[in-house]
């Protein structure tokens, strides 16, 4: 049984103009196995400026322009109506031994296909759990 | 238990790639384990989603798998919810023995998803 004790995690909180939205979970160098994350949006305060946009996110071994092993997209959850607003998600859990990168761990937050600004106001986290 | 050992990922975005109406997003005897959908809103208020099928090969093969995503119409409200659902395949996974091909089923109205990521040994 894989010792789970070990685990590791990593967040972001990527803010519209904020940077890093790369992050260096483990140098080159190392094996990594990702174990499960979560990415979801908080949504503008400004409501309805961020309709409709989710982010990518990319986990990259080798550099933060290396290879792509593992790509998704963000949850989008809010209720309208003055009641407030929120992401809650599900961490998604990768079955067996998770997912290996090799040569480390580069997180990256990107704009989806497509897309060529980021609302004002869009709030992106990520968690990451790795070993 | 079995051991599973390391698991593949890959995503598949609709309408991208060389096909724009699927993709073959493994190869080779695969075991699928787990997927992830992320749904996007639908074109039109009372459209449905077309169904995302994952077939054997390529699109001549057989369907081992295949179901209705969650999508929303297009109000104010609906569409702020763009949320994700894992399928767990169970331990084994379905098998997969020419590579994973998916693609969406001609029924429905219009595409409600815009990415899938992949888990598979």
């Amino acid at each position: 049984m894989t010792i789970l004790a070990r685990a590791k995690t990593a967040t972001i909180d990527w803010v519209t103009g904020a940077s890093p939205k790369k992050l260096t979970v483990v140098p080159a160098g190392s094996r990594v196995c990702v174990r499960s994350y979560s990415v979801f949006e908080y949504p503008s305060n400004a409501y309805p400026s961020s309709l409709f946009q989710t982010t990518t996110v990319n986990f990259r071994t080798g550099s933060d322009t290396g290879d792509i092993l593992l790509s998704d997209r963000s949850t989008l959850y809010s209720w309208i109506g003055g009641l407030g607003t929120g992401t809650p998600t599900q961490m998604v859990l990768i079955p067996g031994d998770g997912v290996l990168f090799p040569d480390g761990l580069f997180v990256e937050l990107a704009l989806n296909p497509g897309e060529i600004a980021r609302l004002t106001g869009s709030r992106t986290f990520l968690n990451v759990v790795y070993s | 238990m079995i051991g599973l050992g390391y698991c593949k990922s890959s995503s598949f975005v609709p309408g991208s790639g060389s096909n724009p109406s699927g993709e073959k997003v493994a190869s080779g005897r695969t075991s699928l384990l787990s997927i992830v959908v992320h749904a996007k809103g639908l074109t039109s208020s009372g459209d449905t989603a077309h169904s995302i099928v994952l077939k054997n090969g390529d699109t001549d093969g057989e369907v081992r798998y295949q179901a209705q995503p969650f999508a929303t119409t297009p109000t104010l409200v609906t569409n702020l919810n763009l949320l994700i659902s894992q399928v767990v395949m169970g331990e084994l996974g379905i098998l997969f023995e020419e590579g994973i091909w998916a693609e969406f089923a001609e029924t429905g109205d219009t595409n409600g998803v815009d990415n899938i990521t992949f888990f598979y040994i």
